[in-house]
């Protein structure tokens, strides 16, 4: 769905020469890793459904649910069981079910509007403006990141599925950050995480899980925005914390 | 426990199904504890508890825990320990696993609380009690949220740990249940008693900075609408514990004590002598004084808190112990020995056995509406209970009408206003949490209420008063029982000035009259401009009225 500019403004790596002495920063970079598979599974549920698709969102969704000895020592993976109970059952909804309710939900809802906008925009502009100042805002947090969309990608850059995306990539930075143990380097992407996560996806994720509890008829929707918002409110803690050994460093 | 959107609201659901899972070797403790009789008397009267037995449930992961609790098919566990359980983090892994909330799950450490009973029959009810207090708090238990929770870094972080992944472990932080909040009225109260600085008042909200939470429960019961929520430390969970605790049986004459124990500290409890039922809390600093004095009405001889020496800051234990001495100088004021409430009893010799003889309120019929409750009126209500109990023994009369009760730890308190001094601006009314005070105003008065049985003293209003400094209102804390059986009266009234041209209110009498006195000598134009007319007609009648001849 993305790739990467790779002469983007992305901060460089190991320029100030602080390493990082944190306890094994290998842990964390995994942790980091894991995270970002969690959030790329998100983000491709929030795309419209097909055939490829969904067979990689179930076959995922397996993985996760296999994994569930060493996921369930996060206090999230409680919000995640519905989810993975939906997809993993013997009788998950077909694509055919998903892209009606898709559609309905995010595209074209019963009055010719969607009941539940994808885009920030429906939840943090005053005016509700699709393609406006929360776009553009979004899209400089990207510009910053070095991370671009993919020319095949035609949606807004502030679509749900796109932000989870660019936190996924966020995430595989810190990953990078970790093993190269370069504390300013990790700092900043650390900082640009939290501040994506609560000033972005995680300051209308919650609204918007709240609409889908009424609206979405198949469950999964709305029980991946729940799941969404769990982890979201945990990485948020959790960067929190980083971020402060990382500042003892 | 998969209720996962806690409010705090949700009442004890009895259809639940509660698994005790014990460890192997519980039957060995305190003189050999019967685990059939146990299994026998939950069948008979709570069937909807399930008994098992499982192997290394103290030392180790225990295996297959997520099937067993999924074939059990269960709502809430309780954990019966031989001893702390070192590996709570990897067990509540597990429970996660299975489905279920761990901060719903209660642990029961057997070993330190039975090990002194010297008879079978003793260790094995004294087990059971303390079985059944779990039971009843995890049925209470209403569920958590995902704001309920903080992550933390592990103390050493090994590769090799767990399969590579850091384990961070997870600890209980307190939620602000908005609906309840009246933060946008102005109060902090909560934000002003976190000894950490972890609530913090912010746009009309109080919003908490987990990274400061310790944990330790203390806000929630300083809350007086309950609008803190601490999962596992509720008022109601606590009280649902406590009677089924002291829950009266048949032919047991044992007094029992009822002991709030620090978390910090559970472990110490094997120097407490027998008799004594430990009610493990995050701090015991959170115990507000009624919860010392409510236990006595459900059936406790004595009650006791064991606070952690070494932890707690000292201002905690300041508090710990005034609230101890407000309980203790209550009975006693109301007729009670005052020793029914001992501060750290651990060094008491038998305190429980010997405290036998008192004239304990066991006698007296266990109240049947909530007393654990943090709301003023209740707390009111448990007070003139107690005070008409211990003022004739035969519950007959009412405490004297014309006593009060004062003390620094009072959890009632009482308003005066200086009503030559007060301005009627209703600022006090509107900050106060519990509406205690009340501002009406109505087309010809404006009129200020107190309920005592509402007032908790916080002194918020005192806080917010333009005119404290001159003494407009006070707040003392003291149970009245003349104001808490009176009810609702007027503390202040005044005229409402009227507008002479349009006759629409302008402000109380006695502010128009402040306003007045501040203007001093300024010009009588500005005064009768301001004293006699709406905000609407000054400017319209400002030249017949005196215009004024600057801005103010
Ligand atoms: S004490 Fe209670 S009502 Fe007052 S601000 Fe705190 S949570 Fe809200
Ligand atoms: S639990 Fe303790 S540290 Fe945390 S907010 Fe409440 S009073 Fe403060």
């Amino acid at each position: 769905m993305t790739r990467r500019n790779t002469e983007g403004k992305r901060p460089a790596q190991g320029q100030p020469a602080t390493r990082l002495a944190a306890p094994d920063p290998a842990a964390w970079a995994q942790l980091a890793t894991l995270r970002r598979a969690l959030y790329r599974f998100l983000a491709v549920i929030y795309l419209p459904p097909d055939e490829d698709r969904y067979r990689q969102l179930l076959e995922a969704a397996r993985t996760i649910r296999a994994d569930r000895a060493l996921l369930a020592h996060f206090h999230w993976y409680l919000h995640w069981q519905p989810l993975l109970d939906h997809l993993t059952n013997e009788h998950p909804p077909n694509v055919a079910e998903l892209l009606r309710a898709y559609t309905s939900l995010f595209v074209i809802g019963p009055g010719g509007r969607p009941s539940c906008s994808l885009y920030a925009s429906s939840y943090l502009d005053p005016d509700r403006r699709l393609a406006g100042f929360i776009s553009l805002q979004v899209e400089q947090q990207y510009r910053t990141a070095g991370f671009v969309l993919a020319p095949q990608m035609h949606e807004l850059p502030d679509h749900l599925a796109i932000e989870l995306e660019f936190v996924a990539a966020l995430c595989a930075y810190e990953a990078e950050a970790w093993q190269a143990r370069a504390a300013a380097h990790l700092r900043a992407i650390l900082q640009q995480e939290r501040h994506f996560l609560d000033t972005f996806v995680g300051s209308w994720l919650p609204e918007l899980a709240r609409r889908l509890v009424h609206d979405d008829m198949t469950g999964v929707y709305s029980a991946a925005a729940e799941a969404a918002t769990a982890l979201v409110r945990h990485d948020l803690d959790l960067l929190a914390i980083l971020l402060s050994q990382v500042d003892e460093v | 426990m998969t209720a996962l959107r806690g409010n705090g609201a949700e009442q004890p659901n009895s259809s639940l199904r509660i698994a005790i899972l014990l460890c192997e070797h519980v039957e060995g403790l305190g003189n050999a504890v019967n685990l059939a009789a146990i299994q026998q008397w939950f069948a008979e009267h709570d069937p909807a508890v399930v008994l098992r037995v499982v192997p290394q449930l103290c030392t180790a992961r225990p295996a297959g825990l997520p099937d067993l609790l999924a074939a059990l098919a269960v709502d809430r566990i309780v954990f019966g320990l031989c001893r702390e359980q070192r590996h709570l983090e990897r067990i509540a892994a597990q429970v996660r696993q299975a489905g279920l909330d761990p901060l719903g799950l209660e642990t029961v450490n057997l070993g330190v609380a039975i090990v002194g009973p010297t008879d079978p029959e003793t260790a094995t009810r004294t087990a059971r009690r303390l079985l059944a207090g779990a039971v009843a708090k995890v049925r209470s238990y209403p569920g958590s949220s995902v704001d309920n929770v903080k992550p933390r870094l592990p103390h050493r972080l090994s590769r090799r740990g767990f399969l590579g992944l850091p384990l961070l472990t997870n600890e209980t932080v307190p939620s602000i249940l908005r609906r309840q909040c009246a933060a946008e009225r102005g109060c902090t109260l909560c934000a002003q008693a976190c000894p950490h600085g972890a609530l913090q008042p912010q746009d009309g909200e109080i919003v908490l900075e987990k990274m400061r939470c310790q944990s330790c429960a203390f806000c929630v019961t300083t809350c007086p609408r309950e609008a803190l929520f601490f999962p596992g430390s509720t008022s109601a969970q606590i009280e649902a514990q406590v009677r089924a605790l002291l829950a009266p049986e048949p032919g047991e004459v044992q007094p029992y004590g009822l002991l709030y124990v620090c978390e910090e500290v559970a472990t110490t409890l094997a120097a407490v002598q027998p008799g004594w039922l430990p009610v493990r809390l995050p701090c015991v600093a959170m115990v507000p004084p009624t919860w010392y004095l409510a236990p006595l009405l459900l059936g406790a001889s004595v009650v006791g808190v064991l606070p952690c020496s070494a932890h707690c800051p000292p201002a905690l234990t300041q508090t710990i112990e005034e609230r101890v001495q407000f309980a203790q100088h209550f009975l006693q004021a109301v007729g009670f020995p005052s020793d029914l409430i001992q501060f750290r009893p651990i060094d008491a010799s038998g305190p429980v056995a010997e405290r036998s003889d008192i004239q304990s309120l066991r006698r007296y019929p266990e109240p049947p509406g909530a007393v654990f409750s943090l709301q003023p009126k209740i707390i009111a209500s448990l007070l003139l209970e107690l005070a008409r109990l211990g003022s004739d023994p035969s519950g007959a009369s009412s405490p004297s009408q014309q006593s009060a009760f004062a003390h620094h730890a009072a959890p009632l308190g009482i308003v005066q206003i200086d009503q030559a001094v007060c301005t009627a601006c209703g600022l006090c009314a509107a900050i106060c949490p519990t509406e205690a005070l009340q501002a009406e105003t109505t087309a010809e008065h404006w009129t200020l209420r107190f309920e005592a049985a509402s007032c908790i003293a916080c002194a918020q209003c005192v806080s917010v008063c333009p005119e404290q400094t001159r003494g407009a209102i006070r707040v003392h804390r003291m149970i009245s029982w003349e104001q808490l059986l009176a009810g609702p009266r007027v503390l202040a009234q005044d005229r409402v000035t009227r507008c002479v041209r349009c006759g629409a209110s302008i402000a109380p009498a006695r502010m128009v009259d402040r306003v007045m006195a501040l203007l001093g000598n300024e010009s009588p134009g500005l005064r009768e401009n301001l004293a006699q007319y709406c905000a609407s007609c000054r400017f319209i009648a400002g030249p017949a009225a005196g215009r004024p001849e600057h801005d103010t």
